[in-house]
């Protein structure tokens, strides 16, 4: 019992912090960068490529968030700049940066899966009766966290103000001398920079194949649109709601029935409340 | 008769090219073509029924709904299931099949309802990946990872067809069903979709009802992929999940925005370079997601138009474009004096009040409007007059009062059935879909009226044909009636803001409306646009229009109205002819300013302009 409720907390702290990863650019441009969890994949990818370089785990982790940082800001010149950050052509687009990077990945390593080892080692132990693997408790241990400083960011700082009003009238915040194309870029390079090195403690969990990408899309958009576009809180309550759905319907139920119940969830939650249960009213999904 | 002129008049046979094309490759096994390519291009015949499908709510209803696999996939697992009952009549199936795929369609896309974009996408991925879960489930039924095999030897009507005989009839069925799909989208149906695609309160407005246009789309989406799916069966000879993942969404958009989002033709060709254009290059295959996505990225950004908008373009070299009669826009009177009747009716409201959130956009408000006379409506901004006209045309639904419209009531009516009871109105901004012509635009005026089966379009049945005939005829008699009927073949894109200004007006003429509404109609009007709009206005009020205007422009509302209303904080706060109007104390006070009030009427001309109309 108490260990499906470990494997489900984890997982649902990786789909929660997937979710605030769409969240980063939604909050400052109203896009949904549908190649956020893909850039997830990607760095795993990059992990197993330089860990067999011999590279330590910070030089990883400083490389993934350069090399997404870079991936993201590119993105947005590239792909959201040209289209003036019009949202309609912006799902088309990042729908297509998301298959591209998914494309790269079997041309460059194949659809083979390979692993990752946790970083900080992988004994399991008994935590609250309970079997849990360290790395499980990191993934939800910085979930917590990710959400606390993230939601704080965005209400107490200069930052989170500049997006909040780009994010609710960007001529209005345009005029009042806010450059809008440069925080989209800003917000798609951080993005997919933690996009990157969030695959430092989500590779191990999902493994590294190809086709999770749109699994761990889809089941961040569950979370974040149960906990409410917008809401970084209300995103690590959604993953973590989902995460306990599955591995409990997966438990108990089949493994079958797991998605399917997340879907219908979704689809409930989408239909009663289109805002979430923490959303901002503004960012209806719609 | 010239080259060109000769190209035109083809042109309108041009959807026999296509079906030439398609007995052409029905035809190949008779002129040696090896298996291999019959069954490359079976397999661009389906996809292209399923791209084609996807478009209709793609490109026509501008939402990206990828459910269009699960219902393929229903639609193949179907046919498949029937066989493994000792079912290999392929009618049957077919039937069987697309009967499923319109119910899946119909679910798949009910989210699609509520949804916007973002979520419906996500939502309609989550399907697909949710596929083989559900296949796993119903594993008794549909053989679960291990899948349905040995899926061979289709029955035709009792006749046992071999690899050949299979392949033209998946050619001629596919080329039936886009034809329809074609005659379908080339339709008011179509229109209408376009029409939504523009937005939900233009639509509302000609009378149609999103809800239902929406769900009409997804079920029609999901029979060609039935249709798709149940040859699929066969072609394939098995069938499992992995068929239906997500390399096939992402191939599937790929060959949309390749043949172009608005097409129906170009799907199979675009399928066909997808299939065959990997086969001649074999080191592509591992590059084709990668090339898929940048493909996306590409066309995202704007970079391409699809095969369709090359075809059009070079139609358009071939035949020339139509040109814009010069100087008709700026010649300042209605030229011709074309006999229309507008059957206006007597329009009332009675207290009507409307709070937004506390604050009060309308208080009270009496209104009245004669047929044969324009009734403006004057103030500042925030007076409330664009409330008071979107809630007369249903747009927004008064909190108390009433509105009646000759006999009928129209205040507990839903906006669309406002407008089918007869209340036409422009926007402030003008509402044009782009991608059709002029005279497309007015004769979709009352597309949400007299609702035709979409069986009946797609086959071009005579009663069809004949509401077409009346649609067209409508809507140029109302293009007369505005001087624009030179214009009626233009693309509406390439109209400048006088003439949207008019093509609007010249849609609600069409309705043969009981009232129209005008929403600040000569707003960033140069003085001749403003000087044709007038004419046109007056010659509406004689043909017995009720026409109630909305308008900053003070002078120009002093010269054509009847009656003017002022408005001020949610009230009215005159009512009166225009010379009164001028005169009134509270209305300089409130809206036409000390300056108006100092020069007094027959003043310098501009000196009613209120400074910050606009």
């Amino acid at each position: 019992m108490m260990t499906t409720i470990w494997s489900g907390l984890s997982v649902g702290g990786l789909y929660a912090m997937a979710g605030m990863l769409f969240t980063i650019p939604l909050v400052r441009c109203g896009i949904i960068n549908f190649a956020q969890a893909f850039y997830v994949v990607l760095g795993g990818y990059g992990i197993v490529a330089l860990a067999d370089q011999g590279w330590g785990t910070v030089p990883i982790l400083l490389a993934l968030l350069i090399i997404g940082g870079i991936l993201g800001g590119l993105q947005e010149l590239l792909t959201i700049r040209p289209a003036k950050g019009r949202t309609d052509t912006a799902l088309v687009t990042t729908l297509g940066m998301a298959i591209a990077v998914q494309g790269f990945i079997i041309a460059v390593w194949g659809t083979e899966p390979k692993s990752v080892s946790f970083f900080g080692g992988g004994e399991p132990f008994t935590l609250l009766g309970g079997r849990i693997e360290p790395g499980d408790l990191w993934l939800l241990g910085t979930a917590i966290a990710a959400a606390a400083v993230l939601q704080l960011a965005v209400t107490g700082t200069r930052w989170g103000l500049l997006g909040r009003a780009a994010m609710i009238d960007q001529t209005a915040a345009t005029l009042r001398g806010v450059n809008i194309p440069r925080q989209r870029t800003l917000a798609f390079a951080l993005g997919a920079g933690l996009a990157c090195a969030l695959a430092l403690l989500a590779a191990p969990k999902t493994g590294v194949i190809p086709s999770s990408g749109l699994h761990l899309a889809v089941f961040a958009f569950a979370a974040l649109s149960i906990g409410g576009l917008g809401s970084f809180v209300g995103c690590l309550f959604g993953g973590l709601f989902i995460g306990l759905v599955e591995a409990f319907a997966a438990r108990y139920l089949d493994v079958n029935w797991a998605a399917i119940l997340v879907f219908v969830i979704l689809c409930l939650i989408l239909v009663a409340r289109p805002g979430g249960v923490f959303g901002i009213r503004q960012l209806r999904a719609v | 008769m010239t080259v060109r002129a000769r190209a035109a008049g083809l042109l309108r046979y041009g959807w026999t090219a296509p079906l030439a094309l398609a007995a052409l490759v029905a035809l190949l096994p008779a002129l040696g073509a090896g298996l291999t390519l019959q069954r490359e291009l079976m397999l661009a015949a389906l996809y292209g029924l399923l791209v084609a499908g996807f478009n209709l709510s793609f490109g026509f209803g501008g939402q990206l709904a990828l459910g269009q696999v699960a219902v393929f996939a229903g639609g193949a697992y179907t046919t498949a299931i029937l066989f493994s009952h000792g079912v290999s009549e392929l009618a049957i199936a077919i039937v069987a099949s697309m009967a499923v795929a319109a119910l899946l369609g119909l679910i798949t896309g009910l989210p699609g309802l509520r949804f916007s974009s973002w979520a419906l996408a996500l939502v309609s991925f989550f399907l697909v990946l949710i596929i083989p879960n559900i296949v796993e489930i119903f594993s008794a039924q549909t053989g679960g990872g291990n899948g349905i095999p040995g899926i061979l030897e289709p029955k035709l009507f009792g006749a046992t067809l071999d690899a050949e005989g299979l392949y033209v009839a998946t050619v001629i069925a596919a080329a039936l069903c886009l034809l329809f799909l074609r005659n379908l989208v080339k339709s008011r149906y179509g229109h209408g979709l376009l029409v939504l695609k523009q937005g939900a309160p233009l639509a509302r407005s000609l009378g149609l009802s999103p809800f239902r246009l929406r769900l009409s789309a997804y079920v029609l989406a999901g029979l060609p992929a039935g249709l798709a799916g149940a040859f699929y069966a066969y072609y394939s000879g098995f069938i499992h999940a992995e068929s239906f993942d997500f390399d096939l969404v992402t191939l599937l958009l790929a060959a949309s925005v390749i043949g172009g989002i608005n097409s129906v033709w170009a799907a199979p060709l675009a399928a066909a370079i997808l299939i065959i254009g990997p086969e001649q290059a074999s080191s592509f295959e591992q590059y084709s997601l990668l090339a898929y996505g940048v493909i996306l990225m590409l066309v995202g950004v704007g970079f391409s138009i699809g095969l369709s908008g090359v075809g059009d373009a070079l139609v358009t070299r071939i035949v020339g474009r139509p040109q814009r009669p010069a100087g008709v826009a700026e010649r300042g009177a209605v030229v011709s004096q074309p006999s229309l009747v507008i059957a206006g009716e007597r329009l009332e409201t009675r207290g009507v009040s409307k709070a937004f959130a506390g604050v009060t956009a309308l208080d009270g408000v009496d209104f009245e409007a004669e047929p044969g006379a324009i009734t403006a409506i004057i103030g500042a901004n925030g007076a409330g007059k664009t409330t008071l006209l979107n809630a007369i045309s249903g747009h927004v639904r008064p909190d108390r009062g009433e509105v009646r419209l000759g006999d009928a009531q129209l205040s507990r009516m839903k906006t669309e059935q406002i407008a089918k009871a007869g209340v036409a109105r422009t926007f402030q901004t003008p509402e044009i879909p782009e991608s059709l012509t002029v005279l497309e635009i007015v004769a979709s005026s009352r597309i949400g009226e007299h609702w035709i089966p979409a069986a009946a379009i797609a086959v071009r049945a005579p009663r069809y044909l004949a509401s077409r005939r009346q649609d067209r005829e409508r809507a140029m008699a109302a293009l007369e009636f505005v001087g624009m009927a030179e214009e009626a073949a233009l693309p509406a894109r390439e109209l400048p803001l006088g003439r949207r200004r008019m093509l609007e007006v010249a849609r609600s003429i069409a309705a043969e409306p009981s009232l129209i509404l005008l929403d600040e109609p000569a707003a960033g009007l140069d003085p001749e646009a403003i000087e044709y709009l007038r004419a046109v206005l007056l010659r509406m009020r004689d043909a017995g229009g009720t026409v109630v205007l909305i308008e900053h422009n003070v002078n120009f509302v002093m010269e054509v109205a009847d009656s003017v209303y002022v408005m001020d904080l949610g009230e009215v706060i005159a009512h009166a002819a225009p010379e009164e109007v001028r005169q009134d104390e509270r209305v300089i006070s409130s809206y036409l300013g000390r300056r108006a009030a100092q020069a007094g009427p027959g003043g310098p001309s501009g000196a009613m302009e209120v400074s910050d109309a606009r």
